[in-house]
């Protein structure tokens, strides 16, 4: 336990089996006042597993979860006071949408008017002011979403939990409901914890990003933080940023790689953990391409692909060496099949450590 | 801590699977050993020859009269299959409806209902003797074959109907339209492809009915009289008459290895299928009778049904009320009158009354009874509807026990009750309590039937999200998983209460002359000469038609309400 006085939730350790595998292997995290985070990682991973654990559905194998200093991991889920937001909202189909709202009310034993004014500010914060008397089952996805989330706040948790919440809807409404849910945590002030794969979900709600990936958290920090230096290529790849090369570092100071595209230089700080010899990914940041030949060290050639409008910019896919394709950001289009000089910046080469057994 | 939590977890489970599998080894499984050890309990120097003397003519007669009844039922159904299946009609909704009846109606009521059509003293002989100035009733109906197979008619079309009508009306119609454009007629459509295509739904109808009409025992008993003795029957006749246990025991014996052979023939050709109790028949493959030759089919067959399953319940209610014959002393300027006689009959206790009691009495104690067991087998059902969410062998094993209930005779279970708490039923206040036990076992089936498939349909989430919410396991069980139960608890409760009120197989061993429940009480009063008795006998047949009228409306309202 940490003495750090902002922190909310601790989570230590946590180990849960599924199927005779470990699931989770060792998960710990914490959650600091207001803050949310985000917990990405692909379906099956234990995301979900990690909720329920901490919600006190399910019981892990071995592990520990604190709030504010004090264990409660053998307090039942209904003393918890933690809110958890199913994916698939399991909202009440024999009760309105305001005795759904006031569910969690009625079960803190509220005197009726203040019971209603709170079922009602929560139905209002979600606009949902008109539904009251609805029954759930003639609600469409959007506005069921929006009814669990008012559930979810209503009780006033002191911890927010939302799993998946916007896994089945559309994405328009994707969009406009994930500007409510960061409007709405942002009122709560209470640490959240969003369970999402949707990198884009995540990268618009979180203050802090957390990656599970083979039951561990293998990265976290703010959302620029990961993007700007994905740990691994599983990382890097789980986050859309595919321009990986496997290479060998050949010098450390300055730090240059040699892979089948040539030797390049990484404007990276020199690290104690690096030396020559190293069997390495190079990460190619898709905003680092410059046509022609620069004053770069790194100058490459390729054979355009595929070239794409997509709004600011195109993505232009490029074939160099004959196998390895790498996909740029550009601001003019090329014609498919010329071949191209190009050079990345340094600044936009990273030398990421190879992950086990994963191949490029 | 966690250990302890499992443990006390454990022990709630055991205490809860100990309930209901305690209730099925004293009521069940005790009763039915002591029942098959009585059969086997030779006295010394006796052969198999009178044995099988007692056993021969019984069996012969059941299986002669379920075989015709069966096939009788056949030829009524399937035509009215057809039409249900295939053609929109104004009335069929409450056509639908109609056809629940037989399921839930006691069979005195229904035997009460021919008995007022076409009885001695029923609609029909009265017309005519009035008529052609007879002194003798001139249709000889009760006490005939004719009677057991119309009334088994009554009860078993809509199985039929149900079984193969619901399969029937799922049959893709595009079948039966290609071998038409290939050059076959109707008729050899619905017998080249149509018909083959039902024979699973077929053979199951009839292996249900036959079974049906193998155990039927208050349509023999009342309509049939002493000339008539299936085994059912002749185990009643054999313990309660004569106080031959051994024989009825023995009785009982090859009743339950018959019945044991039509289950697994119907398991096999049902494979499980479950009869829904109003089965929502999909409106996409019937269209209306557009030639006369349809019209007039559609015509026919409905008009049978609707004659065929409302004439005895009219003709009862409506003898209930309607004194037609002199009351003793009353020759001369009699007319025949509506009258409440009957009812306010009821109250009085005649010194000639073969009760102790007035009559109403026996209706209040049905009604006492019936709520009982509303209460023993709603909450063994839901303790049994919970334990049959958790899987593994336990799980599979209870479920065909739950259910062996279902297919031992009410009579077999009366005479094991007899056998076992024979001595306790003399005994006053403890023995009350045989009669609603009896029916709980009776009902107890039906009532997991219903609430299982309810229970497991509830997504697990529902509950978490109430947990979550801060709702404590007893809330969550309060406040979400029972208002969504509702309705199936609500259909078990009426159920069980109608399967109590009209039970007759077992009460007839078990009822104290001082306890009558209004089967009983009906039996007895139909079975006495005299208008009055007759016209009581009317009178709480009635009820009994009313209360499962009520319990019938209340069903379609539920099911309404879920639409």
């Amino acid at each position: 336990m940490t003495n750090d006085s902002k922190i909310s939730l601790e989570v230590i350790d946590i180990h849960k089996d599924y199927a005779g595998r470990p699931l989770l292997d060792g998960v710990s995290l914490d959650a600091r006042q207001g803050e949310t985070l985000c917990l990405l990682g692909e379906s099956g991973s234990g995301k979900s597993t990690l909720l329920r654990i901490i919600a006190g559905l399910e019981t892990p194998e071995a592990g520990r979860i604190f709030w504010r200093g004090e264990d409660v991991s053998q307090v039942p889920v209904h003393l918890r006071g933690f809110g958890l937001m199913f994916q698939d909202y399991a909202l009440f189909p024999h009760l309105n949408v305001y005795e759904n709202v006031a569910f969690g009310l009625r079960m803190q034993k509220l005197v009726e008017a203040e019971l209603r004014q709170r079922a009602n500010e929560a139905l209002a914060q979600v606009h949902l002011e008109d539904f009251t008397h609805r029954s759930v089952r003639e609600l469409s996805g959007g506005e069921q979403q929006r009814v669990a989330l008012a559930r979810t706040i209503a009780s006033r948790p002191r911890l927010i939990m939302l799993d998946e919440p916007l896994g089945a809807l559309d994405r328009t409404l994707k969009t406009e409901l994930l500007a409510e849910i960061r409007a709405l945590l942002r009122a709560t002030r209470v640490p959240a914890i969003y369970v999402t794969h949707d990198q884009e979900e995540a990268f618009s709600l979180a203050d802090r990003i957390l990656i599970l990936h083979g039951g561990r958290i293998i990265q976290g920090g703010t959302p620029a933080q990961v993007y700007r230096r994905p740990v691994d290529a599983w990382v890097a790849r789980f986050l859309g940023q595919t321009n990986l090369v496997a290479g060998k570092v050949i010098t450390t100071t300055p730090l240059v790689i040699r892979t089948p595209l040539g030797d390049l230089s990484s404007a990276e700080p020199p690290c104690a953990d690096r030396s020559v010899g190293d069997e390495v990914t190079v990460l190619l940041r898709a905003a680092g391409f410059e046509e022609g030949a620069s004053r770069s060290p790194n100058r490459l050639a390729g054979v355009v692909e595929d070239s794409r409008f997509q709004g600011n910019d195109y993505k232009v896919t490029l074939r160099c060496d004959g196998r390895i394709r790498l996909a740029f950001h550009t601001a003019e289009t090329f014609t498919i099949s010329e071949p191209v000089q190009f050079s990345i910046k340094p600044e936009d080469v990273l030398c990421l450590s190879k992950p086990q057994g994963m191949r490029l | 801590m966690r250990s302890a939590r499992t443990a006390s977890q454990r022990l709630t489970s055991l205490l809860l699977w100990a309930l209901p599998l305690a209730f099925l080894a004293v009521f069940y499984v005790y009763p039915l050993a002591a029942v098959i050890g009585q059969a086997f309990r030779m006295p010394p120097g006796d052969g198999g020859q009178h044995i099988w003397a007692v056993v021969w003519k019984p069996l012969r007669f059941t299986v002669l009269q379920a075989s015709l009844s069966t096939l009788l039922t056949l030829l009524v159904g399937m035509p009215a299959a057809a039409v249900m299946a295939r053609f929109k009609f104004p009335g069929k909704r409450l056509l639908r409806v109609l056809t629940t009846l037989p399921f839930i109606l006691p069979t005195v009521v229904v035997a009460a209902g021919f008995n007022a059509l076409l009885g001695p003293r029923g609609w029909v002989n009265l017309a005519l003797m009035g008529l052609f100035n007879l002194t003798d009733p001139p249709v000889q109906f009760l006490n005939s074959l004719g009677a057991i197979l119309l009334a088994h008619v009554f009860y078993n079309t809509t199985i039929v109907l149900r079984v193969v009508g619901s399969e029937w009306s799922r049959l893709d119609t595009r079948l039966a339209d290609s071998a038409r454009t290939l050059g076959a007629t109707p008729w050899r459509v619905l017998c080249k492809v149509t018909l083959p295509l039902l024979k699973q739904p077929i053979l199951a109808a009839t292996a249900l009915v036959f079974l049906f009409n193998f155990t039927s025992f208050g349509v023999i008993l009342l309509l049939g009289g002493a000339g008539f003795a299936t085994l059912e029957v002749e185990i009643a006749t054999r313990a309660l008459n004569l106080l031959d246990f051994r024989s009825a025991a023995v009785l009982s014996l090859v009743q339950l290895l018959c019945t044991l052979m039509i289950t697994l023939g119907y398991q096999r050709v049902g494979r499980g299928r479950v009869i829904s109790l109003t089965p929502r028949i999909s409106g996409e493959n019937d269209r209306k009778p557009v030639t006369w030759m349809e019209r007039l089919w559609v015509g026919v067959v409905v008009l049978v049904v609707v004659i065929l399953l409302v004439t005895p319940l009219v003709a009862l209610a409506a003898r209930s009320v309607t004194k037609l014959e002199p009351d003793r002393g009353e020759r001369g300027g009699f007319t025949p009158r509506i009258t409440l006689a009957y009812y306010q009959e009821l109250f009085t206790n005649r010194r000639q009354s073969i009760f102790y009691v007035p009559p109403i009495q026996a209706v209040a104690n049905s009604f006492l009874i019936a709520s009982i067991v509303v209460v023993i087998s709603l909450v063994l059902g839901f303790i049994t509807a919970y334990r049959l969410q958790s899987g593994g062998w336990a799980r599979r094993a209870f479920d065909v026990l739950v259910m062996l209930p279902m297919g031992t005779s009410a009579v077999t279970l009366g005479l094991g009750f007899i056998l076992v708490f024979g001595r306790v039923i003399m005994t006053l206040g403890i023995g009350f309590w045989l009669v609603p036990l009896a029916h709980s076992l009776v009902a107890y089936p039906f009532v997991v039937r219903t609430l299982q498939p309810a229970v497991a349909a509830i997504p697990p989430r529902l509950k978490q999200a109430a947990s979550v919410l801060g709702a404590s396991p007893w809330q969550v069980w309060y406040r979400v998983e029972l208002p969504i139960l509702k309705r199936a608890a609500m259909v078990s409760a009426i159920f069980a209460f109608t399967i109590s009120m009209g039970e007759f197989g077992a009460t007839t061993f078990l009822a104290r002359p001082e306890y009558p429940t209004l089967p009983v009480a009906i039996y007895r009063f139909i079975s006495q000469p005299g208008a009055l008795n007759y016209g009581q006998a009317m009178a709480m047949s009635t009820i009994l038609l009313m209360v499962c009228a009520a319990s019938i409306a209340l069903l379609e309202r539920l099911e309404q309400g879920e639409a």
